[in-house]
């Protein structure tokens, strides 16, 4: 469960329901950063494994 | 020079764990949220992963993680909350020359990328409890999701672990 400030209180975040077409193409598509860092990731693991 | 390292901690430790850090440096409602997590790891809605010093066994922060449905039922693992002591925050690891907030993100990363593997979930979520941590997610890449909060403080932000989800449409 997450949790928000609101009102000066800590509360729980709402739940997201009927995402718009701004908040899906959030989610569907990846940010080059967000590519960069699971490249970065996925090499690390595999140079573990092979060490 | 620290060497760092994350682990699960397991249940029997979640006591003793959380005894061992003293919270009274962080405001009240950092404080507040670290019990609910700590009442919800006792229950088993979430795994505590320690990020922690092998040459001298400290403890330098926590991540508590569980699954979620409340992004629109398109599933993912939850951050409910990453902790990095006081004296350790904007720090850098020595070894991987990132601040240990990063570092602890690569660890949830890796475990995610695992779990992808054998459960479909391709999403990680997180809410941050303020404007500052939000920056230090998006500089690691997570990502706003537009007016998905009641305020643009509480919106939710996004890590994708797919290159393009065919099901969102």
């Amino acid at each position: 469960m997450a949790y928000v400030v609101r009102n000066g209180k800590l509360e729980k975040a709402h739940k997201i329901k009927n995402l718009t077409v701004a908040q899906k193409a959030v989610l569907r598509v990846s940010t080059r950063k967000q590519l960069d860092k699971l490249d970065e990731i996925k090499k690390k693991m595999l140079d573990l494994k092979a060490s | 020079m620290k060497s760092i390292g994350v682990s699960q901690v397991s249940f029997n430790e979640l006591d003793f764990f959380f005894k061992s850090f003293n919270f009274t440096q962080d405001s009240e409602h950092i404080q507040k949220y670290i019990s609910f997590i700590q009442e919800a790891s006792f229950c088993y809605q979430n795994i505590i992963h320690e990020l922690y010093d092998f040459s001298d066994n400290e403890v330098i922060g926590f991540t508590a993680l569980s699954t979620t449905k409340e992004v629109d039922d398109i599933s993912g693992i939850l951050v409910e909350f990453l902790y990095i002591k006081p004296q350790y925050r904007g720090e850098t690891d020595a070894v991987s020359k990132t601040t240990y907030s990063h570092s602890l993100l690569d660890y949830i990363i890796t475990i995610a990328l695992q779990i992808q593997k054998q459960v479909a979930i391709n999403h990680i979520y997180l809410v941050p409890i303020n404007n500052k941590v939000r920056e230090i997610y998006n500089k690691y890449g997570f990502e706003n999701i537009p007016g998905s909060g009641s305020n643009e403080f509480e919106d939710y932000m996004v890590f994708n672990l797919l290159d393009e989800d065919p099901t969102i449409l």
